[in-house]
């Protein structure tokens, strides 16, 4: 190669002239032009062209002919950008592998593959309570430096919700990924009904008794109910109570990590959950996320406790009676002495991470950027939202999802669960107390205590509880 | 002398014109027949590898699980602690007790019931002796056919609260719905009545093939002796059918000790602790909380009592004579 040429390709590497002025250079020094266009594309290799690559710029294709496997939860979004995996491929020329797994197999696959160091998954889809055993464990990688070389006007960090980063995309002040799925808990109503009795949307959760009381002794003639909730044991149920007990001002534990799951504002707002039970649907107890959410779209209760991501259900003619009847409400809260309500919608999510074993991360990277950039979060909050205010608070979009406007406004004082790696098994303790407290097997404060031991015993075990 | 010299043949030279290569040369070793290799080994061989290799091996491995701590994922490995694990399991884990009862309870109403309904059916299907009634045969086999996972979704329908078959009936009679699933009172019952739907059929074939086998004349004998329908079932045909009812119930017994679907797929285990089976227990902390030595310890326990019952059973079984 003549010394020319070779400063050319230099300057063809370091991205200083665009791949069309390399060719048109290299055909005036008297290369053939097909050679021109394949010494242009060879400059294009991620040896030379990545260090350089903004993600998301798609300016080159630097990690093209590579191959990734995403892991995704099975819900409409990760249906929604399966389809536009072509748009990616041509985009940067990654080839995508998506594996669209349920959520109990999601976390065994997950887990198996990361502690085995398989190298399976070149994205996993973190639950937001995991993020303490995927991030604090050193399961993924820390993505600093990636967000550092992406291109900031299709990252746009600052959109997401500054709590739903902190709580699903970091661990300790360190961004390990970007929220991808978003969930928030509310309380839907049906405004038919609420018109027809000049009902006031309820604010606190007094409020929310009376009227669930008032409705079923109007509606229950008709087979309507004042109210439905998730009842059955499980993570559903223990996500519900979330919202309760942490507006009554009890936690799972206090900051030395001693669990205070049977303190006296848990008991009274477990306690005052069972006090609604006369006013729910009778099947209540046996309600999971699907029976709960078609109770509500039959038209069987008129109001609802349950996350945001219920509604798409209800305005879906197919599925539901309620279609333009409904609407999201931010959760009653607990009244406090100045006079303010206290709510603590329970918040729920998921992220993409990178795995420490991934083979591509970079290629990995580039795709984060795409799922979850400003124009693709437009398309994919069709199906389902997430977390970034530019489209949540966009009003065509609040227009066509009634819910959206009041999951903004949620997601801004909502609340997380503990991110503990001995999470689910304190989640099951409590699951075990608040179903056997709702079913009437053991008051709420013999329950409860129960649990306490059992949290202290996990607790101590996971090494948090010295 | 003379005259016999002619006759007079070694024994080795006829062998020898007959057989001249046996006889004469002795084999190479190389060219031993295959019966001085050691056969067992040729027979035995593979079926003790497999055996190794998905029984002995995995049973070994986690035990030497229970005896460590070790949670997937955790940064520490395995870290040995003896039989910490199983003081836990028997000591202090109040909820592992809980399951306990409930495991019992469960097996004892389902075998129990199976083994009645069994019985009653393979009694009514032996009346024919024409051998007919082949189509009720071949229908009752389909629920022991089925997967349990889909038994389990099929009556998950049925209990349905709002658009289940059962509540529909029940409100016909002019009675509010039940929650099957959802109640305390009704849920293991619930269970156990999938669970029978699912393996009576089963019970019901060993004890018909049982009934057909059985010798006629103790039945003639009887006749003749003037014995009742119930005495000749109660003092022949019981004493008879033993063995079999023995068997059928051990098997169904280690089975229904291992349930793990139908919870899973009905009640996962609630309301409360109602439905939560050992199996399912074990479930949990093995793949739910990821501490591997703590559940293989509890499946050390639930292994420990499966084989304590069933050797109930088949000592009952060696020991067993008829008499009439």
């Amino acid at each position: 190669m003549e010394p020319d040429m070779k400063s050319l390709v230099r300057e063809l590497e370091e991205g200083r002239i665009s791949r069309r002025e390399f060719i048109r250079r290299a055909v005036l020094m008297g290369v053939a032009l097909p050679i021109a266009q394949k010494l242009a594309a060879f400059g294009q290799a991620p040896v030379f062209g990545a260090q350089a690559y903004r993600f998301g710029s798609y300016t080159s294709k630097p990690f093209a002919g590579k191959t990734i496997t995403v892991a995704l939860v099975g819900e409409p979004r990760s249906d929604a950008v399966k389809k536009m995996l072509p748009e990616f491929e041509q985009k940067t020329g990654i080839k995508t592998n998506v594996d669209i797994l349920p959520y109990p197999t999601l976390q065994e696959k997950q887990a198996v593959a990361l502690t085995q160091k398989t190298g399976a998954y070149d994205i996993v889809h973190v639950d937001c309570v995991w993020v303490g055993q995927y991030a604090g464990q050193g399961w993924v990688v820390p993505a600093t430096d990636f967000v550092n070389r992406s291109d900031p006007k299709v990252l746009n960090i600052t959109d997401f919700l500054p709590r739903v980063l902190a709580e699903q995309g970091s661990w300790e002040g360190v961004v390990f990924g970007l929220p991808f799925i978003q969930a928030v808990f509310g309380l839907h109503i049906r405004t038919d009904i609420f018109k027809k009795y000049s009902l006031k949307v309820p604010q606190t959760w007094d409020e929310l008794k009376s009227t669930a009381k008032f409705i079923t002794e109007k509606e229950r003639g008709n087979g309507v109910y004042g109210l439905t909730i998730m009842g059955r044991r499980g993570v559903q149920l223990q996500c519900t109570w979330d919202n309760f007990l942490w507006s009554w001002g009890g936690d799972w534990y206090d900051k030395d990590y001693r669990p205070t799951i049977n303190s006296a504002a848990a008991v009274e707002s477990l306690e005052f959950m069972k006090s609604l039970l006369p006013y729910a649907l009778p099947g209540v107890l046996t309600y999971d996320w699907d029976e709960n959410a078609q109770a509500f779209a039959q038209g069987k209760a008129a109001m609802n406790l349950q996350w945001q991501n219920a509604a798409p259900t209800f305005a879906d003619p197919s599925k539901s009676k309620i279609v333009g009847k409904f609407d999201f409400e931010l959760i009653p809260g607990k009244k406090q002495a100045n006079g303010s309500i206290l709510r603590t919608p329970t918040f729920g999510g998921w992220g993409l991470m990178i795995p420490v074993d991934a083979k591509n991360k970079e290629a990995a990277w580039e795709w984060i950027v795409w799922a979850t950039s400003v124009a693709m979060e437009k398309e994919l909050a069709k199906a389902m939202p997430g977390s970034r205010r530019s489209s949540l608070s966009d009003p065509v979009m609040q227009k066509q999802h009634v819910e959206y406007k009041n999951m903004l406004k949620s997601l801004e004082f909502s609340k997380g669960r503990p991110r503990l790696t001995v999470y689910s098994e304190m989640a099951d303790a409590i699951e075990v107390a608040l179903s056997e407290t709702l079913t009437g097997g053991k008051t709420a404060k013999v329950a409860l205590d129960d649990a306490n031991r059992r949290l202290e015993v996990i607790l101590r075990r996971g090494g948090y509880l010295k | 002398m003379a005259p016999e010299a002619p006759d007079v043949q070694p024994p080795t030279r006829v062998a020898r014109s007959v057989h001249p290569t046996i006889a004469a040369t002795p084999l190479p070793q190389s060219r031993r027949p295959i019966a001085r290799v050691p056969v067992w080994l040729v027979f035995l061989g593979p079926t003790v590898f497999v055996l190794l290799a998905i029984t002995v091996f995995p049973l070994v491995y986690s035990l030497a699980l229970s005896l460590h701590s070790w949670t997937m994922g955790a940064r520490a490995g395995w870290r040995w602690v003896g039989l910490q694990n199983f003081a836990m399991v028997l000591r202090a884990d109040p909820y592992f007790w809980t399951s306990v009862r409930v495991t019992l309870a469960y097996v004892g109403a389902a075998v129990g019931l199976e083994l009645l309904l069994g019985l009653a059916i393979a009694l009514l299907l032996n009346r024919r002796a024409d051998g007919r009634g082949g189509t009720v045969q071949t229908l009752l086999i389909l629920p022991t056919m089925m997967t349990p996972v889909v038994v389990g979704i099929v009556w998950r329908l049925l209990y349905n609260p709002d658009l289940g078959f059962l509540n529909y009936v029940v409100s016909r009679l002019g009675l509010p719905p039940q929650h099957w699933l959802g109640d305390l009172g009704t849920a293991l019952a619930a269970v156990v009545v999938a669970d029978i739907w699912e393996w009576t059929p089963f019970m019901a074939l060993v004890m018909l093939a049982g009934l057909r086998a059985m010798p006629r004349d103790p039945f003639e004998a009887g006749a003749i002796d003037g014995a009742s329908g119930w005495q000749a079932f109660r003092y022949i045909t019981l004493p008879l059918l033993t063995p079999t009812i023995l068997v059928g119930v051990l098997i169904r017994l280690m089975d229904a000790f291992k349930t793990f679907d139908l919870v899973f797929v009905l009640t996962k285990g609630g309301p409360g602790m109602s439905t939560e089976v050992l199996s399912y227990y074990t479930y949990r902390y093995g793949f739910k909380f990821f501490h591997m030595g703590y559940a293989a310890a509890l499946s050390y326990v639930l292994l420990a009592i499966v084989v304590i019952i069933s050797q109930i059973f088949v000592r009952r079984l060696a020991h067993h004579e008829v008499e009439l």
